[in-house]
């Protein structure tokens, strides 16, 4: 049985809410339907690889559809999700035996903006930019890389990032706060003197 | 507040995670802390930032919106694979059994580590004092029941094999778990956790064997329950 419920906090986009969908495809149509986007770019941003972040997509969702009848009923579906994509990025990286590299983002995708109706940190975001905020996200351990993503990329609150990954709030207070440090020290020579707020931070 | 707690919770203040009176103190100490003030502004600008750079990533990413179908295929056709995890936070686990639906195990294997604790502790305290006896009464000191050291003895003994009992009963319990989902993994995996657990059993019988040999050397006690201890452990992170 599927329905839709409003979560809590995000008016915008329903907590699709599964009772027993095991097994039912139309059931799970629609939870791809409704969270296949933000687990797609979940992983994207862990792996900065567009073909691996689809490839990863497809086993999370593939595991998601074997366990849903196992799925404790209390636990949130959208979190339980990312919980699996966090765990299937773990295992990739953990089968290749190093870190998954940054590949370069493709012009289309990094085309530089020049509306002048945005505002002066989206038009700071140049294709150099871009690479070097990709390339700072790889570099944090993978653990750092999930709670900065999951808190300051897809704005989850600490019970929700404690659901998907099971660290405590103190871990996930100091992998947040390192993974901060780490990406201010390595942007900052892109950044000082070109936004305002941002940049020559000591 | 000070400057030191405030740089302790700026992020939590950041994202709106603060209790209200705690959210009310750190409100108050930036109205009067420009040090904190510009700080709390970087942090926001470049939230701003990484959320810029999110969006437009994201929206330059194409799904396509078939792969439920491909998953959902996917799932039908290929086993489980051997070490297959599921959230953290969700129970749920690749054998396919939520620990939830077994809480005695959960309750059964740490009742069975802190007896192996407590025990072997035990051990060494009564190994001591037999020794202090051997010296005032050599042939007296392992004679259970001769004298109160003896009934120490003999009552840490009992403790040793009890612990063995719940041992091997934990790990009859896992192994069960362990055994009906055998047919839904890759026939590798299971090649492989057979393999370990074959290793393990050796290294069981061995400890085993060895303080049957000599039931009053805590030391060989020790190593068999650590022996066991593993296999538990082994079998725990099997079905967790």
């Amino acid at each position: 049985m599927l329905s839709i419920v409003k979560p809590n906090g995000d008016q915008s986009a329903p907590e699709v809410s599964v009772d027993a969908s095991g097994g039912d495809p139309e059931a799970f149509r629609a939870i791809f339907h409704r969270y296949g986007k933000p687990i797609h770019a979940f992983i994207y941003h862990l792996v900065g690889d567009r073909p691996r972040a689809e490839e990863l997509t497809q086993e999370t969702f593939l595991r998601a559809y074997r366990a849903l009848d196992r799925r404790q009923p209390a636990a949130k579906l959208s979190t339980w999700l990312f919980g699996i994509a966090r765990n299937v990025v773990r295992e990739a990286i953990r089968e290749k035996g190093r870190r998954l590299h940054l590949v370069g983002l493709d012009d289309a995708n990094s085309q530089n903006v020049h509306d002048e109706s945005i505002g002066p940190i989206e038009r700071i975001l140049t294709t150099e930019l871009e690479g070097a905020i990709r390339r700072a996200l790889d570099e944090l351990s993978v653990d750092q890389r999930v709670v900065f993503v999951l808190k300051v990329l897809k704005k989850m609150s600490y019970q929700e990032i404690f659901s998907v990954t099971g660290f405590s709030t103190g871990k996930l207070k100091t992998d947040l706060h390192r993974a901060r440090m780490q990406l201010r020290y390595k942007l900052e020579p892109y950044l000082a003197g070109r936004a305002p707020g941002i940049g020559g931070a000591s | 507040m000070n400057c030191s707690h405030f740089q302790n919770i700026i992020e939590d203040y950041h994202h709106g995670e603060l209790e209200e009176r705690q959210s009310a103190e750190a409100s108050a100490h930036l109205g009067e802390c420009a040090k904190c003030r510009g700080d709390l502004a970087l942090l926001a600008a470049e939230s701003r930032l990484y959320e810029a750079y999110a969006a437009k990533v994201e929206s330059t990413l194409d799904l396509d919106p078939d792969m439920w179908r491909r998953a959902a295929e996917g799932a039908a056709s290929r086993p489980v694979r051997f070490g297959e995890s599921q959230p953290a936070g969700a129970m749920a686990h690749w054998l396919g059994l939520p620990l939830a639906a077994f809480p005695w195990i959960r309750q059964t294997v740490a009742a069975v580590l802190l007896v192996a604790v407590s025990v072997t502790a035990t051990w060494y305290i009564v190994e001591r004092q037999h020794k202090a006896n051997d010296k005032a009464a050599p042939m007296q000191a392992y004679a259970p029941g001769a004298s109160s050291g003896g009934e120490s003895l003999e009552s840490a003994l009992q403790s040793i094999q009890r612990a063995e009992k719940e041992y091997i009963k934990a790990i009859q319990d896992l192994n069960s778990i362990v055994v009906k989902q055998e047919s839904t993994l890759d026939p590798r995996a299971v090649a492989e956790l057979q393999a370990n657990l074959r290793a393990i059993d050796e290294h069981i019988a061995m400890a085993r064997k060895a303080y049957y040999a000599q039931p009053t050397n805590a030391e060989l006690a020790v190593y068999m329950l650590a022996a066991y201890s593993r296999k538990v452990e082994f079998l725990q992170d099997l079905t967790s």
